[in-house]
């Protein structure tokens, strides 16, 4: 995971670009975008955009040639010629009413993030690509512009073709308006956008803004490739022939980049900015409410100071990710995750067998102890609490009470394809049942056997893991290490040796020693241990899985 | 009181054969404190009067020690030791000395069973400069013990009670098995000596034994010392 947010990126892009998520399809989320006035925000409008005198080569010809249609046009007797006016030599070119649409029919190449400086949050330039939707149905429109132009370009009559003075016989400003419409192809546009974290303590949530939208050609440097049509000329002082100039003045570099910065600086309006960042704001907060269920009115966990966090955006996460675990109405309960676990089914997990180390008793040895087809209930009772829930960049240490909540509702769900119905979380203590035998070992040894139970009030797991992956399909939390504490006073045993209760209470001494205690915790840490890679792939498929779910 | 069971009479018995454990046989009955049946105070042993050509000899011991009597193990018969459970009550049948691989015997407790007491003898009336007398027995075929094994309170292997109702010793009473030595300042020692070694005398001393060990405060005494043990074995470690 190289960050967090470039984690979370890669895991909206494929939702963000697939026509079939109805939820996150990176148009539909544009096509739903309102302003704070609730009307939609797409296509965009742009009053005017005022491209001004074209001083380049185009200028000049459009110049000299609108002056000589001028002058043929009025067909001067005496001045035959016309020039630009020497005062005003170069054709004025605005646009206005500008309509942007298609902005919805676009795609998500890629994204680079970067901690911001201070570790505040990131930011990420984003790259979006325009008419990349061919044959959705209903069709996305391709990005187009639409709206109308005014070309004007002062004149006067002259004595010579070609002059630079007027003769001061006549003089004009010749002007032609009309609508256009141009195709915008090969355009991109890069994104520059920044999320960090707003309020403090409980009450913190994520804010998204949109800094800047920088539209583009296929390549840097490059602009998109713009094809004008149907420019008409709705009214003129010359005649329609200006529409030929209209055409050359809108496809000169002057027109081509007018109508660039039309599109730019219509995205980049400080309130159509605003809009993006809160639709991504908005997003992102009802995109983790869905993935971690909402935060309860308890609000976050406010210990940021414990936490070794790359920047307050992973801080935030990880707070999300600690409630939403605690969190009895979040699939990411513990308790319930544990629960519904079915390879390896841990609630109740089974183990073959728990061996135990000979001890003495009266002077005689008690071997062959252990435990046989074991079955541990109630484990699936665990809480990291947040005091001991640590995030310690890149890996998350957590040490896990067992037993320490209150027994939950019943809830019915199938695993395995059997229905299960069981409290969530079951009621505590953990018990460990199993068949007990030992010999006690002398002239004649004896060997005795019975169902026992121990009952373990005060166990603590400790755990550290390892997340990676680029993005959530390739999520794997990789548990280091698992290890089992068991408090060597919270542990009581009920043996019920077979026709004879009054060995039990040899039986159990045998199983309550601190020695017995500690090969059951060694016993189950070596069970952990063995399970470890199967745990660590279950539960990051439960959360890729429940990602995937909450995501589509 | 602890139920019948095959459990705990495998689990008794293997305690009481096997010679590292706190409740084996010899463990029980020994105590150098005098705590235990192994050595056996014996303060006075009449043996009575006696007339040997037409002298009398009036011969009796006093503070009689008995060493030795924990030196037995249980005996088996065909492989299966002879130990009957009825209820609480065990019965076991042993014999001296023990040589079963794994005891050690205490440097306290003889090879065989030995007595040494005081001698006082008078013949004729006239009372003697005490004496000694030391008797040995090579070997015991039956020494036949009973007690019972009850819990005060139920279900508490620590609480359990070992009540010894008796122990009863028979041994061959041959001159070659029992051997008796007296020390006496007189020239009519050896006489004393030869009078002694029959086995009438044999048989009044082992009578002692027996009487003695059935008096009840050297029950309680053993009984006590036995309950302490079977507490160390089965549920010392729960204290």
């Amino acid at each position: 995971m190289t960050n967090v947010q470039s984690f979370l990126l890669d895991t909206m892009q494929s939702r963000l670009n697939d026509p079939a998520n109805s939820k996150y399809w990176l148009p539909v989320l544009l096509k739903n975008l309102k302003k704070s006035n609730g009307l939609p925000a797409l296509p965009l409008t742009k009053k005017e955009e005022n491209i001004g005198a074209m001083t380049g080569p185009d200028g000049a010809f459009i110049a000299d040639t609108i002056a000589l249609d001028w002058a043929v046009f009025n067909n001067f007797p005496d001045s035959p010629y016309a020039i630009p006016s020497p005062d005003d030599p170069w054709p004025i070119l605005d646009l206005s009413d500008l309509i942007v649409a298609g902005l919805d029919n676009v795609f998500m190449v890629n994204s680079v993030s970067s901690p911001i400086a201070g570790q505040t949050g990131y930011s990420s330039t984003i790259t979006l690509q325009f008419n990349y939707y061919a044959d959705t149905n209903p069709a996305l429109e391709n990005l187009k512009i639409n709206g109308r132009y005014d070309l004007t370009q002062a004149v006067c009559s002259s004595d010579t073709s070609g002059g630079s003075e007027c003769n001061g016989n006549y003089s004009a400003t010749v002007w032609g308006k009309g609508e256009f419409g141009a195709d915008i192809n090969d355009c991109y546009l890069d994104a520059d956008v920044s999320v960090i974290v707003s309020g403090q303590g409980a009450s913190r949530a994520l804010a998204v803004t949109v800094n800047n939208l920088n539209l583009r050609g296929q390549n840097t440097g490059s602009n998109p490739t713009i094809s004008f049509f149907n420019v008409t000329v709705e009214d003129t002082n010359i005649g329609d022939d200006i529409a030929e100039m209209a055409k050359r003045a809108l496809n000169a570099p002057e027109g081509n980049s007018g109508v660039i910065l039309a599109i730019s600086s219509a995205l980049n309006a400080p309130g159509t900015l605003q809009n993006f960042s809160e639709l991504l704001t908005n997003w992102i907060a009802s995109a983790f409410d869905k993935l971690f269920a909402p935060i309860p009115a308890s609000g976050l966990p406010n210990d940021g100071s414990n936490q070794n966090a790359a920047t307050l955006v992973d801080l935030y996460l990880f707070d999300r990710i600690r409630v939403a675990v605690s969190n009895p109405d979040s699939n990411w309960f513990i308790p319930w995750q544990v629960a519904s676990s079915a390879d390896p089914v841990l609630e109740p997990y089974s183990t073959a067998e728990i061996t135990f180390p000979d001890q003495e008793i009266g002077g005689l040895p008690f071997t062959g102890i252990k435990l046989t087809d074991v079955s541990i209930a109630n484990a699936s009772n665990v809480v990291p609490p947040y005091a001991t829930f640590l995030l310690n960049s890149p890996d998350v240490a957590a040490v896990i009470d067992l037993g320490a909540l209150p027994v939950g509702p019943s809830r019915t769900f199938e695993r395995n394809g059997e229905e299960i119905i069981m409290n969530i979380p079951p009621a505590p203590p953990v018990v460990l049942t199993g068949t007990f035998t030992f010999t006690q070992g002398g002239i004649a040894p004896v060997q005795l056997s019975g169902t026992a139970e121990i009952s373990a009030t005060k166990v603590s797991l400790a755990l550290v893991i390892t997340p990676s992956g680029a993005d959530a399909a390739s999520l794997q939390f990789t548990a280091q290490s698992l290890t089992v504490d068991l408090s060597p006073a919270a542990v009581s045993a009920v043996v019920e040796l077979k026709d004879d209760s009054s060995l039990d209470q040899l039986a159990e001494t045998l199983l309550e020693s601190q020695d017995a205690q500690s090969q059951i915790s060694n016993a189950l840490n070596n069970e952990l241990a063995g399970q470890l890679s199967q745990l660590s792939s279950y539960f990051s498929e439960i959360v890729r899985t429940a990602i995937d779910r909450q995501l589509s | 009181m602890m139920p019948n069971s095959d459990q705990l009479v495998a689990l008794l018995e293997n305690f009481l054969l096997t010679p590292e454990s706190d409740f084996y046989l010899s463990t029980i009955l020994f105590d150098p404190a005098g705590g235990s049946i192994d050595p056996l105070k014996i303060p006075e042993l009449d043996l009575g009067t006696v007339t040997v050509d037409n002298i009398d000899f009036s011969i009796n011991v006093k503070n009689l020690s008995v060493d030795g009597l924990s030196n037995i193990q249980v005996v088996f018969n065909d492989g299966n030791p002879d130990i009957i459970v009825d209820g609480n009550n065990v019965t076991f049948v042993a014999k001296l000395p023990n040589t079963q691989d794994g005891y050690n015997r205490p440097t306290e407790v003889p090879a065989t069973l030995q007595m040494f007491g005081e001698l006082f003898v008078a013949i004729n009336g006239t009372v003697m400069t005490p004496g000694t007398i030391s008797i040995n027995v090579n070997s015991i075929d039956d020494i036949t013990g009973l007690f019972t094994a009850t819990e005060e309170s139920s279900g508490d292997l620590g609480s359990a009670l070992i009540t010894f109702a008796s122990v009863v010793v028979a041994a061959e009473e041959t001159s070659s098995n029992i051997q008796i030595e007296v020390c006496l300042d007189t020239q009519l020692s050896a006489t004393v000596n030869k009078i002694l070694n029959q086995p009438k005398y044999y048989e009044k001393i082992l009578a002692k034994i027996n009487n003695t060990a059935a008096e009840p405060a050297v029950l309680k005494k053993l009984s006590q010392f036995a309950t302490q043990a079977a507490q160390n074995a089965l549920g010392g470690i729960t204290s």
